[in-house]
């Protein structure tokens, strides 16, 4: 029953907050976040609520649940719900791909999964550069985007809360 | 150094074996009755007992009286201890023969200077 | 003594040995009351107590909970003027004593951060605290070390039966020393049974062999009963000397050599919760269950091997070495697991004494004089099981006595005794446990019943009502809610919610009644909810495991057995016609490569029965099932889910859930889903 597991870490840049806060001489709080993809768009969640991230494995569908719910699977005699993070955000269904990955969040007591299409890699955002959700973002609120940040690298990164996001 | 506590509260005896173990590196034995202390007592040579006064079956005073009587046990220094409330027992302890007598609540630094002066160093 | 990091202690060992403690002083405050009612308070009952305060305020000076510790300060003072007689056990004395037990329950179960009791407990508590009388010089002729053995309260206790006229007694007695403890606890349960044993001393006299040891025991009696019967094993020297006359007649004390018969099925129960026994958190026993869970999937795919290995060329013999180790493997780890399930178990009694005080309380605030029975608290369910169980039991409670019982005068009046009786009984049959709770109250009022329901919509304005509708429609989800408690007047009220509370434990509910004779609701549970026998089905590609509990029989799908009756199918089945389904219509799923099922599955729901179309199935085993997550909370048809091998998951069904809409399942068809009596 082995599992490849990837460690949050090993994504994150080899330096820490402090060090990165004492290069720049900044004393702005950074928020370190993973980011993701999901239909081609780049989101991202604080790296604090999440618990691993799983290679995709395949799910028992649940009937009669919300299509938001794409099913459960057991990890180490757990079973976990997992959602599609598609469905979420309002876009087409998952096609499951070699690079689809299972983010298991914490929610409340127990753990949640966020089917993605792809793992990107830790960033840190400094706070300031956090912006709240244009009101071009449709449905801001309802998918749980709570800002968003121009990290000049192609698209810009869609911050999600935790919590809304797992309001389904 | 083998110490014997008398105790019906775990959490006591966590707190004396604890304080004796970490102070002395004493190897301790607990009851939580003085019923179970008159069974473990044949056999093993301790070198101090610690002995609440309430108990359930036998109070500490009872259990004193038989160690004082015992030819086997008449030399361990036995330690009564009790709560604020109940001073006046402490006469009746050291009637009885306890070597030193202790009220609730104590710092661990007390009960080691107690055991010190009672227990010879061993080397 | 300070709570310090370096003692063993932390929060976690706190706890428990408070919720120990507690749970101690709230049995002896109930037998307290019941001695109090029946006019025959037992001192060593509040010495009991006592010494259970005692403890606590030891064990909350040594964790730094200081609200705890000054409350159980303070109500040790109080115990102390009782047990020392300063003041009385009144029946104001046992509310004092109730309400600071159930103050530090909740102190403990919020922890450090609990609020300090409020300052009018701790006032009441503070009263009856003049000086003790002095203790007159004794004039009897004890032992000089016997007396000076004695604590203060052993000395209180000494002059008190002095004081009312007991005879007193040295009994030396002479035990093995392999069984002195429980022989001597056993002697001293029986001369208390009519009397008191004041001090118990240990004596050491030279000539004792080392095997043995001998005691001497202070006893005082007032018993005109006669005789005091005492019975003792074999091996043992007994001695019996008055040393106190009292004006009355002489008492002897007689001696058996017969061993001890054990006690009633309390006694075996407080024994049970002796000190020999050990706490262990849920989750590690959650964990050793998963891991023996996982063991048995592993088994399987075991089994899975040997046989292609015993199909294949020349591995044959291989094969058949594996099935048979495999087979051992089995057998233990069964053993495993039903020690694991075993471990879990606690028995009804746990919650008995909640219950007991909660009746004392509503009664009193109600002015109904109820008393709660027990049968069988010895029978025993899951520990998670028995946690939630706690708050229906005590909806249940409620309901009777609000509702139910009548009051004294109301009572008299139908010629019934003044005093309500609970009765809460436990039995386990099979797999399940049948717990019942009634009452001798009025019974469910038909008309109460017939109006609440109306008024939500729930029966037609000029419906009749008779019983059997009101025990369908107090169950029906929305026939109490939250702020109309009062208006229904109860007869059912909240029913609703201890159904689904205990659906989603696997259980079932059923109420009898009868008009001005009572109420009875009855709780079917099974034993434990984590391994369940179940049966694994496959229905359009997806595999689902049913409880073995649950299923009548399964049978070869056959066309002609299945009709249709006012365009809903139905199943012919010896005689019997109940509703059919395909499970893959009843869940809404794909129907996949089988256009027809290949069996059925008739199971039990209720008091009905349901036949169920299934593709395949796939045999049966034993399952861990485990909670799915709060995402799903609320799916009908589904009680959890298990780890099928691999790291897939298959979703346990629960019938009783997915038939609760059968409107929506079977259209028009009607399913009888309400047990009979």
């Amino acid at each position: 029953m082995s599992r490849k597991t990837m460690n949050i870490s090993d994504l994150a840049p080899s330096h820490d907050m402090a060090l990165n806060e004492a290069r720049t001489g900044a004393t702005v709080p950074v928020l370190q976040v993973l980011a993701f993809r999901l239909a081609g768009e780049r989101y991202a969640l604080d790296i604090q609520e999440i618990l691993e991230i799983l290679k995709y494995r395949s799910a028992t569908p649940i009937p009669q649940a919300a299509d938001v719910i794409h099913g459960i699977i057991s990890v180490r005699g757990r079973i976990i719900t997992v959602v599609d993070g598609r469905v979420r955000m309002g876009l087409e269904a998952a096609e499951i791909g070699s690079a689809s990955r299972i983010i298991v969040l914490r929610h409340g007591e127990e753990s949640v999964g966020l089917l993605v299409d792809e793992v990107l890699q830790v960033e840190k955002l400094p706070v300031d550069s956090i912006a709240p959700p244009p009101s071009t973002l449709v449905d801001a609120a309802a998918r749980g985007i709570s800002g968003v940040c121009d990290t000049r690298q192609e698209s810009i990164l869609i911050i999600l809360d935790r919590e809304a996001v797992l309001k389904v | 150094m083998k110490i014997l506590v008398v105790d019906d509260s775990p959490s006591t005896r966590a707190f004396i074996c604890g304080t004796v173990e970490k102070a002395f590196g004493a190897e301790v034995t607990e009851s939580s009755t003085g019923f179970e202390a008159l069974r473990v007592l044949p056999g093993q040579a301790f070198d101090a007992i610690i002995a609440d006064i309430n108990m359930p079956d036998i109070n500490g005073f009872e259990l004193l009286r038989y160690l004082k009587a015992h030819p086997g046990y008449r030399a361990i220094p036995v330690i009564i201890i009790s709560t604020q409330m109940a001073q006046e027992d402490r006469d009746r302890g050291l009637a009885a023969g306890a070597a030193a007598y202790m009220t609730k609540p104590f710092q661990p630094e007390e009960l080691e200077d107690v055991l010190r002066s009672l227990v010879p160093a061993e080397d | 003594m300070t709570g310090r990091e370096d003692t063993r202690a932390d929060g976690c060992e706190f706890v428990s040995e408070a919720e120990d403690l507690l749970e101690e002083l709230g049995r002896e405050l109930q037998n307290l009351d019941k001695e109090r009612r029946q006019g025959r308070v037992r001192p060593q009952g509040i010495n009991a107590a006592f010494r259970h305060v005692h403890s606590l305020k030891g064990l909350s000076g040594l964790f730094g909970h200081d609200h705890l510790g000054r409350l159980a300060h303070v109500l040790e003072d109080f115990l102390d003027g009782l047990r020392m007689g300063r003041h009385s056990l009144d029946e104001s004395a046992l509310d004092i004593l109730f309400e600071s037990h159930e103050r530090m329950e909740s102190m403990v179960a919020a922890g450090k951060d609990a609020e300090a009791a409020s300052a009018g407990l701790l006032k009441r508590l503070a009263v009856g605290q003049e000086k003790e009388s002095a203790t007159a010089g004794s004039s009897t002729s004890l032992p000089e070390d016997i007396l000076r053995s004695l604590t203060r309260y052993e000395e209180h206790r000494l002059e008190a039966n002095i004081h009312a006229g007991h005879k007193l007694w040295l009994v030396s007695v002479t035990l093995p020393l392999e069984t002195f403890d429980t022989d001597l606890r056993r002697l001293a349960d029986q001369l208390n049974d009519c009397g008191e044993v004041i001090s118990t001393l240990p004596s050491y006299a030279a000539n004792d062999a080392e095997a043995r040891i001998s005691f001497r025991l202070l006893y005082a009696s007032g018993s005109p009963a006669g005789d005091i019967e005492v019975r003792l094993p074999q091996d043992t020297s007994l001695e019996v000397v008055t040393v106190h006359e009292s004006p009355a007649e002489g008492t002897s004390v007689h001696h058996e050599e017969t061993p001890a018969e054990t006690g009633d099925e309390d006694h075996v129960f407080t024994e049970s919760l002796d000190r020999a026994s050990v706490r262990v958190p849920l989750e590690r026993l959650d964990r050793i269950m998963d891991v023996v869970g996982e063991l048995l999937l592993f088994r399987h795919r075991m089994d899975g091997v040997s046989r292609e290995l015993m199909e294949g060329e020349g591995t044959h013999s291989l094969g058949q070495e594996l099935h048979r180790a495999s087979g051992e493997l089995d057998k233990k780890l069964q053993d495993l697991q039903c020690s694991v399930i075993g471990a879990r178990m606690v028995p009804v009694a746990r919650i008995v004494g909640r219950l007991k005080r909660l009746v004392r309380k509503l009664a009193r605030a109600s002015g109904k004089n109820v008393t709660l029975e027990t049968e069988g608290s010895g029978t025993e369910l899951d520990k998670m099981m028995m946690d939630h169980l706690q708050s229906p039991l005590i909806h249940l409670v409620r309901n009777a006595i609000h509702h139910g019982i009548e009051s004294p005068r109301e009572r008299e009046q139908a010629g019934k005794e003044p005093t309500g009786r609970l009765l809460l009984k436990a039995v386990q049959r099979g797999n399940e446990v049948v717990l019942s709770l009634s009452d001798d109250g009025r019974g469910l009022d038909l008309e109460a019943v017939r109006q609440a329901a109306v008024r939500r919509g729930l029966l037609e304005e000029h419906a009749e009502c008779n019983l059997d509708v009101a025990r369908q429609l107090v169950f029906q989800a929305g026939f109490s809610s939250v702020g109309q408690v009062g208006e229904v007047s109860g007869r059912g009220v909240g029913l609703d919610v201890v159904k689904s509370e205990l659906q989603k434990l696997g259980g079932e509910v059923h109420l009898f009644s009868e008009s001005g004779a009572g109420t009875t609701v009855e709780i079917i549970l099974p034993i434990t909810l984590a391994i369940m026998p179940c049966m694994v089905v496959r229905s359009g590609e997806m595999d689902f495991a049913i409880p073995v509990s649950g299923i009548s029989e399964t049978l070869r799908y056959q066309q002609e057995r299945v009709e249709t009756v006012a365009q809903s199918p139905v199943l012919r089945l010896r005689g019997e016609t109940m509703p059919y389904a395909d499970l893959r219509e009843l869940l809404h799923i794909p129907m996949g490569e089988h256009d027809k099922p290949g069996f059925i599955v008739v199971a039990r729901v209720g008091g009905g029965r349901l036949a169920m179309g299934v593709d395949e199935l796939l045999g049966q085993h034993e399952v861990v099932i485990k909670p799915v997550g709060s995402l799903l909370d609320g799916l009908p048809g589904l009680s959890g889910a298990t780890e099928m091998g691999g790291g897939r998951a298959a979703l346990v069904l629960d019938l009783a859930s997915l038939v609760a809409t059968p409107q929506r399942m079977f259209g028009s068809t009607r399913l009888e889903t309400e047990a009979s009596p």
